[in-house]
């Protein structure tokens, strides 16, 4: 009813939607790759530290 | 779990309510360009809080330590993935690589703090069961590691950690070195700190979950 009074609304309820689904796909990744480029590409102090060792292993 | 990320959930949760129940209580003033913008901005608020609340439902926590079981499984869906990101950011390997637990608090849910000393007690037999090894971190507020006088910044069963009589193990979490102790010392910065705990190549127990991890007991 409402959505006949302003189509409009569809709108935002479509955009919602559909942000809502990018977002949660693509949270991991971006996370994912935003540690990437930090700790495999430009490092802590030393520089680049290789996949799998992370300082982790003793 | 982070209070601030908490708080800042309920902020945007509270935020995203009132603009829907503003749009529902005035359709007629929604303009197209503002239809795309708000719906934007409230489609990302909320997968945020949605997000939250699955991770805090899918969490587990015993005495303090919190860990999420099923982390960097391929089959887990698209929600699931974004509530582990949530307690997890960074990358995790599967269970059967490594389980992962982290705590902000001790065992009367007071915040980890160099203010005071702690003392984590594996009782004999109780240290993680692996068959690789297993690694306690300390990282400071912002989960940076704590430069200190012995540059060391995690124990692990390759520490040479020292047995009490009984066969179980102590670790002491302060900022100055314990006296005599010093083996089993793992230095912690003045301010508010976090302890990750990583077991790779976990037993079944610890796949099960049926380990669990002692508390971080304040000694002073």
């Amino acid at each position: 009813m409402m959505a006949m009074n302003n189509p409009n609304l569809l709108i935002f309820a479509a955009v919602v939607v559909v942000v809502w689904c990018l977002a949660i796909y693509f949270w991991p990744r971006l996370l994912l790759s935003v540690y990437k480029r930090a700790i495999l590409v430009r490092g802590m102090g030393d520089g680049p530290i290789p996949v799998n060792t992370l300082y982790t292993e003793p | 779990m982070s209070k601030a990320y908490f708080y800042y959930a309920i902020l945007i949760g509270a935020v995203c309510v009132y603009f829907l129940i503003h749009t529902a209580i005035f359709p007629q003033n929604m303009l197209l360009r503002n239809a795309i913008i708000q719906g934007a901005l409230i489609g990302f608020g909320l997968a945020f809080v949605s997000a939250q609340i699955y991770a805090r439902a899918k969490a587990t926590k015993v005495n303090g330590w919190i860990t999420m079981y099923g982390l960097g499984r391929s089959s887990n869906g698209m929600f699931l993935r974004a509530a582990h990101a949530q307690l997890f950011p960074g990358p995790v390997n599967t269970p059967e690589e490594a389980i992962y637990w982290w705590t902000n608090s001790d065992s009367a849910g007071h915040a980890l703090t160099g203010a005071h000393d702690y003392v984590l007690h594996f009782p004999t037999g109780g240290l993680p069961p692996n068959k690789a090894f297993w690694s306690i971190t300390m990282g400071d507020a912002k989960n940076r590691y704590v430069a200190n006088p012995i540059n060391l910044y995690s124990v692990s069963d390759r520490s040479g950690l020292a047995q009490n009589r009984d066969g179980s193990v102590d670790i002491y979490i302060q900022k100055a070195a314990p006296m005599e102790k010093e083996a089993n010392w793992l230095p912690a910065p003045s301010e508010k700190f976090i302890l990750w705990l990583r077991v790779y190549i976990p037993c079944e127990a610890v796949l099960k979950g049926q380990y669990t991890v002692p508390p971080v007991a304040k000694a002073r």
